[in-house]
């Protein structure tokens, strides 16, 4: 069900909705690294392999956004999901316009999320064919 | 002998039909003073056709608008002086900076370009810098404006000092500040005056001036009390005016903006106030009199206008212009208006000495004095010809009287009239004229006189028309009127005129022309005069950058000046009498008309607004402002109005409001927005982990791969995250709380004052008055500035949208601030509107509740919750009448300090 090497990110500054998002990825197997904000997640090395992220739009420091930006400059390869506590019609359009797979307002459905990740990570894993 | 003496008999009817004619005359000529405004001669000069090609430029800066009664007046004297004291050609500009309604460094930045632009080609040898505006204007741009060019500098009361400009090449006419001495002025005419009311605007320049006088009146203030009328609406400043106790004079200072921020010129102002005063009204300027003060010791526009002038043209023609300035001194005069001493019962006698009163109501022989005194002279002559003749009559009958009796008498009462006679026997050309007639002409009374003697006396540009005149009379056995200038032998001029009548006896031989010459040089003078100053008010009003217009007492528009008539692009023909009310938009036209109407009948100054048709068909707005003209000896003429084009300044005007109200309907659906939006965020945060945790949950638990300790961490977490979720809900509920630390001590008059500036407009909008009743010694109160501005936005924004739906003299909102008790403050705002829900006046601080059609239903649920973070009170109740009445109570601070 899972594809080889694929990593998922979940990065969201709430504690307590980072590892929730993250026991549930665990019980569908997924590899996963938390991140408590953009930067940290920034510093570490890209991994070599299908891979995408779960972001959260309103943070501290770099917002989901600015990082998606960053991420397209840098050209890498993470597809991005969206979650937030409260979105916006004109945020939702500039994310998807910027390439992200999906937009999820919280509380989301687990099966969304989950569909999302599987969609994220095929997209992620035609790249690296 | 005894043709002559037919003709005597004939002369002695003739001039008692002529005698008839002559009070005409009479009658004519002074009424020619009356008429002197509306006998324009319309194909007259223009002076603004060609520029000289070598004159010197003096450019006249004034520092306020160009409508400015003030301005006008020093306009004019400046370039009146100018055209005596000068044989050089002056070229005049004009400019208006207009610094009270256009302030602003930018404003003068554009203002600086433009004449910079403007007089590149043209600089001026002399500025002329009319009031303190005009003096930093230059201050601050003269590098790059009219360097080294001279400067006169007419500074008033409040101005800056001309050492603001460090130039040598500044002269100052300094107008002295006569508060002091009119104040002095008002002690003396009102003995048991108890207190003086000074009355003075809220723009930046009535505080300036205001300020200029307190320092002034320092002196008085042992003698006599002072009250400030001072920071009202006009309403308000009407209202106060008429409920002044006795023994009260008032002091009018300017009023160019007042708590409303309408904008006036301050004469139109005192026009608007002045009628509702209970007390006399004095002041120092003297564009005043004649609006309704009783007057003032004042130095006048127009000696001011000339002082500059003059020190101007010294400065031309090379001398130092600072030595020559020291060489000025003004005069203060005491003018009075006739009109409001008789309102007042203020006797003549005790006007100071040398005080000039105007608009004296001629008394009738005043007025008609000399009419009665020519009516009373011709009947005396008349009634004593009549007795000549009925003496001459019987004499005849008696065939034997001796005929020189009755020609001396005739001539005693041809020199009563001052009436040269004459008989002039065409054929045999033989004068023969009384000695009062040969005076006119210089001849001595022996010598023979035929008409080449005459010839030669009369000008030699006057001879071919005079001679034309007397051969039409004897072609057609007519009359001869004319006038014409003689030239005595000792070079003075002086004008005749004449009337004669061909007489013929029967035969071409018997051909005669009898007639009467009289000296009118007086007359002819004062025509000439004014024609010439008729001709130079023609050439003003043309060149003016305004449009002019002038009626008659009938209501008739007897001029329109080339500025109107090039906007409308009607010929003047066609806008005369009623003409122009065809260009009036139709809707305006009622209104237009009623304000004319009325104030006429009332001879009272107008100012309207309508809109009026331009050539290109498009109705612009107009602001026309009207005043009564009346004679110098009182006499009523007509009225004299100008207009300006004011579209553009409405059209920002209603942008502006619009914008405003944009502003504050965004505002208040932002704050929803807003709190829907935190809410949202913060509920959602634990509300999104919790159903998270439980759907990992679930699927670890339908893999079985759920161990104990796991699952009783997931509970804990969700467990959490409810918490997590209630604490929003109290925080929320709490708000006003968190803002504790932008508390600062308040006035709540201060917030209030803050908050109806920024509702002005919407004010203007709703038609309502606000009547802020503003207890001046409050304690302050503890709280957030911006929370409680809010408040006072929100009360008063719904009291004017409640107001909508009632009578405009009913729209009126009342902002009342009060102590209660020691330790609070309470507010009141109250419509006279439709009032709050019968049923539960409470109910509309419910959330979402709401009785406007486009309200959010918010406003007054965050207001209250605002006043109750702040541990006060807000309620509502249906006032007594009509409307509703909000009522807030805060605290008041504890500490010391008011």
């Amino acid at each position: 069900m899972t594809l080889a090497h694929a990593l998922v990110y979940v990065i969201d500054d709430d504690l307590s909705m980072r590892k929730a998002i993250g026991r549930l990825l665990e019980s569908e197997d997924y590899p996963v690294e938390l991140f408590a904000e953009a930067r940290e997640f920034l510093a570490r090395a890209p991994h070599t392999g299908p891979s995408c992220i779960i972001l959260d739009l309103n943070m501290p420091g770099l917002n989901g956004l600015e990082l998606q930006e960053a991420l397209v400059e840098r050209g890498r390869a993470e597809q991005v999901i969206f979650i937030t506590g409260d979105g916006s019609v004109p945020t939702c359009v500039q994310a998807m316009k910027a390439g992200a797979v999906d937009y999820l307002p919280k509380p989301f459905n687990d099966e969304d999320l989950l569909s999302a990740v599987k969609r994220a990570l095929q997209r992620s894993s035609e790249q690296w064919l | 002998m005894p043709q002559l003496k037919i003709d005597i008999i004939r002369i002695a009817y003739f001039i008692g039909r002529s005698a008839s004619l002559s009070s005409m005359w009479i009658v004519r000529l002074l009424s020619l003073g009356a008429t002197m405004l509306l006998i324009l001669d319309l194909a007259g000069t223009s002076a603004g056709g060609q520029a000289p090609a070598q004159g010197q430029r003096v450019l006249v800066l004034y520092s306020d608008d160009r409508l400015l009664p003030a301005n006008i007046i020093v306009d004019e004297a400046i370039r009146a002086a100018f055209a005596v004291g000068t044989k050089n050609r002056v070229e005049f500009y004009s400019e208006f900076l207009d610094v009270a309604r256009f302030p602003g460094e930018e404003q003068q930045q554009r203002q600086r370009d433009f004449y910079r632009d403007k007089y590149r080609e043209r600089p001026p040898d002399l500025v002329i810098a009319v009031s303190g505006g005009a003096l930093v204007f230059l201050a601050k741009h003269r590098a790059e404006l009219f360097a080294g060019v001279p400067i006169v500098y007419c500074s008033f009361a409040g101005d800056p000092h001309p050492d603001l400009l460090s130039d040598a090449r500044i002269a100052e006419v300094a107008v002295p500040y006569c508060v002091a001495p009119t104040l002095e002025m008002m002690l003396h005419l009102h003995p048991d005056t108890r207190q003086v009311a000074v009355v003075s605007g809220s723009g930046p320049r009535d505080r300036q001036l205001a300020d200029a006088f307190r320092q002034e009146m320092t002196t008085l203030r042992d003698r006599v009390a002072f009250t400030w009328l001072t920071n009202l609406s006009m309403e308000e400043l009407r209202g106060e005016l008429s409920r002044l106790a006795d023994h009260t004079v008032v002091l009018y200072l300017t009023m160019f903006q007042d708590a409303a921020s309408k904008t006036f010129t301050p004469r139109q102002a005192l026009d608007a106030f002045a009628p509702a005063s209970r007390a006399p009204i004095y002041s120092c300027y003297d564009t005043y009199v004649g609006h309704g003060i009783v007057g003032g010791s004042v130095v006048t526009f127009e000696e001011i206008g000339r002082k500059a002038a003059q020190l101007g043209i010294r400065i031309l023609a090379g001398e130092d212009g600072q030595v020559a300035a020291r060489s000025m001194s003004h005069q203060a005069v005491p003018v009075f208006d006739w009109r409001e001493l008789r309102r007042w019962n203020i006797s003549a006698q005790r006007l100071p000495p040398g005080s000039i009163v105007r608009f004296k109501e001629a008394t009738y022989w005043e007025k008609h004095g000399e009419l009665i005194l020519g009516a009373v002279s011709l009947c005396a002559v008349e009634a004593f010809l009549i007795g000549a003749l009925l003496v001459q009559l019987r004499r005849r009958r008696l065939a034997e009287r001796s005929l020189r009796d009755s020609e001396e008498r005739m001539s005693l009462a041809a020199e009563a009239a001052n009436l040269g006679m004459w008989v002039w026997d065409v054929m045999r050309d033989k004068i023969w004229m009384t000695d009062k007639g040969r005076a006119l002409f210089g001849f001595a009374p022996d010598t023979r006189l035929d008409n080449a003697a005459l010839i030669s006396r009369v000008h030699p540009e006057d001879r071919a028309a005079r001679a034309a005149a007397i051969k039409r009379a004897i072609e057609t056995q007519g009359k001869y009127v004319m006038e014409y200038r003689v030239l005595l032998p000792d070079g003075t001029q002086r004008w005749i005129g004449a009337r004669g009548q061909c007489m013929n006896a029967g035969d071409a031989k018997g051909t005669r022309l009898l007639g009467v010459s009289m000296d009118v040089t007086a007359q002819k003078l004062a025509q000439d005069a004014l024609r010439e100053s008729e001709a130079r008010f023609r050439t003003m009003a043309n060149t003016a950058p305004v449009m002019i217009w002038m009626s008659a007492t009938d209501k008739l528009c007897t001029f329109f000046n080339k500025g109107w008539l090039d906007f409308t692009g009607r010929p003047l023909e066609q806008e005369l009498g009623n003409g122009w009310a065809e260009g009036v938009h139709r809707e305006d036209f009622d209104r237009r008309f009623e304000v004319y109407v009325n104030s006429f009948d009332a001879r009272q100054p107008f100012t309207m607004e309508y809109r009026l048709r331009r050539s290109d068909g498009e109705y612009r707005w107009v602001l026309d402002i009207g005043s009564p003209r009346f004679a110098p000896d009182g006499t009523f003429l007509g009225y004299i109005g100008s207009c300006i084009d004011i579209t553009e300044r409405k059209q920002a005007e209603a942008e502006a409001r619009q914008h405003r109200e944009e502003i504050a309907h965004l505002s208040r659906v932002a704050i929803m927005g807003e709190m829907a939006g935190s809410i949202a965020h913060e509920l959602n945060q634990p509300l999104g982990a919790i159903v998270t945790n439980a759907g990992a949950a679930l699927r670890s638990l339908r893999r079985d791969s759920l161990s104990g300790e796991k699952l009783r961490e997931v509970l804990q977490d969700i467990v959490a995250d409810g918490r997590r979720a209630s604490e929003v809900i109290h925080t929320i509920k709490g708000m006003g709380r968190k803002e504790e630390g932008a508390r600062q001590l308040l006035h709540l008059n201060d917030v209030i004052t803050e908050v109806l500036r920024l509702v002005r407009s919407d004010a203007l909008a709703h038609d309502c008055t606000v009547l802020p009743w503003l207890h001046p010694a409050l304690p302050k109160v503890e709280g957030n500035l911006v929370q409680l501005q809010e408040v006072f936005l929100n009360l008063i924004l719904n009291a004017f949208e409640a107001s909508e739906g009632v009578p405009k003299v009913r729209r009126r909102v009342i902002i009342r601030t009060e102590r209660d008790g020691d330790g609070a403050v309470r507010a009141s705002v109250r419509d006279f509107g439709t009032g709050l829900p019968a049923d539960a006046p409470e109910r509309i601080f419910d959330r979402f509740f709401s009785t406007k059609r486009d309200g959010t239903g918010i406003g007054l649920f965050i207001a209250r919750s605002i006043v109750v973070a702040h541990g006060g009170t807000l309620y509502a109740e249906n006032a007594e009448g009509s409307g509703a009445q909000f009522w807030l109570r805060l605290p008041a601070s504890t500490e010391i300090g008011v």
